[in-house]
């Protein structure tokens, strides 16, 4: 039986591995190939530690979410432990300092966002496409609509991820990308189809996703939400896409 | 290693995700009970980190707030000040809680400042060699 703190270790130095091999191809100290090649080989691995499905998807997750703190931590300098000051002594200044609301938070966020597209911001003009016009179907929307508007704005051979659902078109049809793996970045539309194992596997947004959708025969990968990925993920999607939409 | 680029994509998500793994990489006891939310709201709407502690913790990222005991949101500028620089911006433009900031500042006191003051011992000890 492993160990827990062997799998752990095991897990932090995958997630190394991962990080820093990505952050390499992006530097381009290594061939742009090498990305595809390093996911699939460091998701294999992760695979064989873990005994039952819902196991290996738990371990892939932690992976790839350290590998993400990582890449975080990487990009501002210092360490996890640094950043984690970082972000407790904010949040704790936050705490003292918010206001409360006592009505309806929802919809005061509602309000909110509403207020941040009418500024215009440059993120709300990358996002305009797509993802809006989703959630404004959202309500009534069906499996074929979606289909109907992705084939018609994107053509037969293009993958497409779509915003925040589990959609996503390519050449093999309108698919159902599953698996959420433990409720971990559901949000970041963090579900990337490989083929093995349960037939699917969590991925960590939606370049991750392209990289599946490359990997499984995509010739037009497209990202339409392109999420807070950062620049591991901008590596993976600058190796998998043939074209990557982050405006409309 | 190059280190020096801009981030291309700096939205506030970053913070979630960086508690999400944070609070998931500790597998000690919570110690703490009940539900939390973190949320940044932007242009494209809002995302949450949420908790939830009791003998176990489990902790997901989500585009909808749950039911939760307390939650704390703030904008996107004020998250990635949080993440820069450990301090909020001279004027937030968001930043509200509703629920008990007692749970909240038990959250951060268990999960981030422990480490922190861990660290900036560490840290000092480093700079002075």
């Amino acid at each position: 039986m492993k160990s827990v703190s062997g799998i752990e270790s095991k897990i932090q130095a995958l997630s190394t591995e991962l990080q820093q091999g990505l952050r390499e191809v992006q530097d381009k100290k290594l061939p742009a190939a090498k990305a595809s090649e390093l996911i699939a080989a460091t998701l294999s691995r992760i695979d064989k530690l873990g005994k039952t499905g819902a196991e290996k998807q738990g371990l892939i997750a932690q992976v790839l979410a350290t590998a993400f703190l990582q890449e975080i931590v990487a990009a501002r300098g210092g360490d996890t432990k640094a950043l984690a000051a970082k972000v407790g002594d904010g949040l704790a200044a936050a705490v003292l300092a918010a206001g409360t609301v006592d009505g309806d938070l929802v919809a005061r966020l509602k309000a909110e966002t509403v207020r941040f597209q009418a500024h215009g911001s440059r993120l709300a003009a990358r996002r305009v496409d797509l993802p809006n016009l989703l959630r404004d179907l959202e309500a009534g929307a069906t499996g074929q609509a979606l289909k109907e508007l992705i084939r018609a704005k994107h053509g037969d051979d293009a993958f497409v991820q779509v915003g925040h659902t589990n959609l996503a078109f390519g050449p093999r049809g309108f698919r159902n990308i599953k698996t959420d793996v433990g409720g971990s970045f559901p949000s970041l539309s963090a579900r990337l189809s490989l083929g093995f194992s349960d037939d699917a596997i969590a991925g960590l947004g939606s370049q991750f996703e392209a990289t599946a959708a490359k990997m499984a025969g995509a010739n037009d990968v497209r990202i339409l939400y392109d999420g807070a990925l950062g620049r591991l993920w901008s590596a993976v999607t600058s190796v998998v896409s043939t074209r990557v939409m982050t405006e409309p | 290693m190059t280190t020096s680029e801009p981030h291309p994509t700096r939205d506030g998500a970053e913070l979630l995700a960086a508690l999400h793994a944070m609070v998931s990489a500790d597998k000690a006891p919570p110690g703490l009970k009940g539900s939390i939310a973190v949320g940044v709201v932007d242009a494209a709407g809002a995302l949450y980190f949420v908790a939830t502690f009791g003998k176990a913790v489990r902790t997901e990222i989500s585009d909808t707030l749950p039911t939760v005991d307390a939650a704390l949101v703030m904008g996107e500028a004020e998250a990635n000040a949080i993440l820069d620089t450990g301090a909020l911006p001279p004027k937030p433009e968001l930043l509200v809680k509703q629920g008990g900031s007692a749970l909240l500042a038990k959250f951060v006191s268990r999960y981030l400042q422990r480490q922190s003051l861990l660290d900036l011992r560490a840290g000092g000890a480093k700079r002075k060699r």
